[in-house]
């Protein structure tokens, strides 16, 4: 025991001797001189970089923790911040690329303007000239060029019709941002996708609640035509307009108010990194343009966290017919967050189900809702209730007493728009009800099929699929079953296979 | 004529995990699996089209077994949630419109109305039986229910009280113009008051 630990501490000095004596603060002549964990910079020992933006601006941080001034002046070709002198950035020059297909920058005087990782619409609101995803970025051509939290990754620059560029974004969490549409009919946008990104959502609203709106066609960064609007019930017969929404590679409708795009809800056809392009309209009722000019939110999932927060929300459940279900008291945010029924019965239940997704439960947390004209809920007010749904992380779940028309036990958008707290899709409604003839583990089921709607899973068969083989989820290896959490009906049971799970993995509700 | 599965066909109701399981004894009336899918939707509610496709593809079984099942005799159990959906789904077999006072499809649902075990139901799923049959009368529109409907306001569940004030709402009959009103006045749940409120004002007399 002893001469281990004596052997412990003869190492410990001989690290010690790799580096001068000088502390932090005090003067040196070269690197040498200062503590192994220090450098020497301008004649002084200071904490060794990890990232660039520690040395200042117009440095550059080196794998042995080192700062390099940067050398690049004004018009010098560049890739990263960190090759520019101090008071210049590496700016991209136009849509020119190098042979690899990235645009070349060189280096520019710095704009008198936001910093890096400042919101913002255009390039002249940044102080290092490039704005993209609603945000000022940093070129990069390493992780250590980028301050601490970003990572550096290729980018599709819309201004450059999607053309990539290296720069600094969170690899963790969700990039949220608005995009610019100026017609009702007219605008194809670029949405454009990180090589670092998991998965993406499009929101699309207006403020007529009377006019639809959505995309009209949506293409892939490779070009393939990925999306073409269903007819027009009307225009074509319903089954003419289903069979077509059914046949598209990307699944999507456009609705009354707002609707929400997924990217990827098939693992065979995974996300592309570079832009997509998603032509957005207005629409009246009949299918015909409309006036009200959309806006566009995208939401990037950066990370493979798998945490799914629930947020129980629950309206005035007082004298409720099924109270016996809960123990014969009123249940609300307090009675349910220490309830065996509920912790054990509903929340362990759904778990377990989330579990065999790849899903973990992660916080769940509970609040009364007062507003009782929603109690008992017709599901053409859904929207209303779905607002006070505030969380952009997670799920709000929202418990109403009864849910109209009579049968429905459950409702929420498919997909849902995740990332995004307080719209008018924001959550999934469940009517109390159901306790008067189901058990809390089937109230879980139920829960957790419409979760995995809101987070871009279809019904893996629809009921008509035998007169319809087309009418079933996209995803190759989850069968026709009864067994999948997915069957539209209450005789589903909890299985998802392995493309379902990738789907569900990648939904940015997950932190 | 075989309106539902033959009895010992697959009783698909079970393991669905019943709140109250049917006592020993008691008949489940048999289902096949598309007509129990069919009926049993968590976040739709079937068609008129889904429903008859799965009665041998003829409106009048449709309507006969959604008579069975919505309104069963007293010797026969049905699955809860199926008699809910056959209750709202009845609305669709009017053989004309606006439904006539005598159709089957109205009958069944006066019949449920009036039936006690729903009718004095204070708690449980009966009462839910009771408000999907008001819920589906008024979207009926047969003006006679008004007084059905009305009586329907003093029910001690407020859901019920709810209900009633929308079936109201939506009969479109402004003879339930003073039963809402006198209601409106003695109403102390605010999610009824709503509902009665909503009612006036859609039937032409808004609540100050």
């Amino acid at each position: 025991m002893l001469s281990r630990s004596l052997s412990a501490l003869l190492l410990l000095s001989l690290a010690g001797c790799t580096g001068g004596d000088a502390g932090i603060g005090d003067s040196c002549a070269a690197h040498s001189d200062c503590q192994s964990t220090l450098q020497c910079v301008s004649g002084v020992c200071e904490p060794k970089c990890q990232r660039a933006p520690e040395c200042g601006d117009g440095y550059s941080c080196d794998r042995d923790g080192f700062c390099h001034i940067a050398t690049g002046q004004a018009g010098d070709k560049c890739s990263s911040e960190v090759q520019c002198a101090p008071g210049l950035s590496c700016q991209i020059d136009g849509t020119a690329t190098d042979e690899d297909g990235h645009l070349l920058a060189s280096c520019t005087l710095q704009k008198p303007s936001r910093p890096a990782g400042s919101q913002c619409a255009l390039d002249s609101e940044c102080r290092n000239g490039t704005c993209g995803l609603g945000r000022c970025i940093d070129l990069c051509h390493d992780t250590r060029d980028c301050g601490s939290g970003l990572a550096c990754m290729g980018i599709p620059r819309v201004e450059s019709d999607g053309a990539i560029f290296e720069g600094c974004l969170p690899p963790r969490g969700t990039v949220v941002w608005t995009i610019p549409v100026t017609t009702p009919t007219s605008d194809t946008i670029l949405v454009p996708i990180p090589d670092a990104a998991r998965s993406a959502t499009v929101v699309f609203q207006v403020d007529d609640l009377a006019q639809r709106v959505g995309a009209r066609t949506i293409e892939s960064p490779s070009g393939q035509s990925l999306y073409t609007k269903p007819c027009d019930i009307g225009v074509c017969s319903e089954q003419t307009s289903l069979d077509q929404y059914f046949a598209q590679p990307l699944r999507h409708l456009a609705d009354y108010g707002q609707s929400v795009l997924q990217l990827p809800t098939n693992p065979a056809l995974p996300l592309e990194p570079g832009a997509y392009r998603v032509a957005v309209s207005s629409f009246r009722a009949n299918g015909i343009p409309g006036s009200a000019i959309p806006r566009v939110t995208a939401i990037l999932k950066m990370d493979s966290s798998v945490f799914l927060d629930l947020h129980f929300h629950f309206l005035d459940l007082k004298d409720h017919p099924c109270e016996q279900a809960f123990g014969n008291q009123q249940l609300d945010a307090a009675a349910a967050e220490s309830a065996v029924f509920f912790r054990s019965d509903y929340l362990g239940e759904l778990r377990t189900i989330f579990a065999g997704g790849g899903v973990s439960l992660g916080v769940s947390t509970f609040d009364d809702i007062i507003s009782h004209d929603l109690d008992g809920l017709d599901v053409n007010d859904v929207g209303s209730l779905l607002a006070l749904g505030k969380h952009d992380t997670g799920i709000d779940v929202f418990f109403v007493r009864t849910l109209s028309p009579a049968g429905l036990q459950a409702f929420g958008p498919n997909p849902g728009p995740a990332g995004i707290g307080g719209t008018k899709q924001s959550g999934i409604v469940i009517g109390v009800d159901t306790l008067c003839y189901r058990s809390w583990n089937t109230l879980a089921r139920l829960t957790a099929h419409e979760v995995a709607r809101y987070m871009g899973l279809s019904h893996n068969i629809e009921l008509e699929v035998a007169q319809h083989p087309s009418w079933r989820d996209p995803i190759a290896d989850s069968d026709d079953s009864s067994n999948n959490l997915m069957y539209f009906s209450e005789r589903g049971g909890t299985a998802l296979s392995a493309g379902q799970r990738e789907i569900l993995t990648r939904s940015a509700v997950l932190r | 004529m075989k309106l539902l599965a033959a009895a010992g066909a697959m009783v698909v109701a079970i393991g669905l995990g019943y709140a109250v399981m049917p006592a020993l004894g008691d008949a489940l009336l048999p289902l096949s699996n598309p007509q129990f899918d069919t009926l049993t939707p968590i976040d739709s509610v079937p068609s008129s089209q889904q429903i008859t496709k799965v009665f041998n593809n003829s409106s009048t079984d449709a309507l006969a077994g959604l008579q069975q099942l919505a309104n069963p005799p007293p010797t026969e159990i049905v699955d809860r949630g199926v008699q809910l959906r056959s209750v709202r789904a009845l609305i669709n077999y009017c053989a004309t419109s606006p439904c006539a006072k005598a159709d089957p499809a109205h009958m069944t649902l006066v019949a449920i109305a009036d039936n006690p075990l729903y009718g004095e139901a204070r708690t449980g799923s009966d009462l839910l039986v009771l408000r999907a049959a008001l819920e589906a009368l008024g979207a009926l529109k047969v003006p006679d229910d008004v007084d059905r409907l009305a009586a329907q306001l003093q029910h001690p569940s407020r859901d019920i009280r709810a209900v009633a004030a929308r079936a109201l709402r939506d009969l479109g009959n402004t003879q339930a113009i003073p039963a809402l009103r006198a209601r409106y006045n003695v109403e102390r749940t605010e999610q009824v008051q709503t509902a009665l409120s909503d009612a006036l004002r859609i039937l032409g007399q808004p609540v100050p």
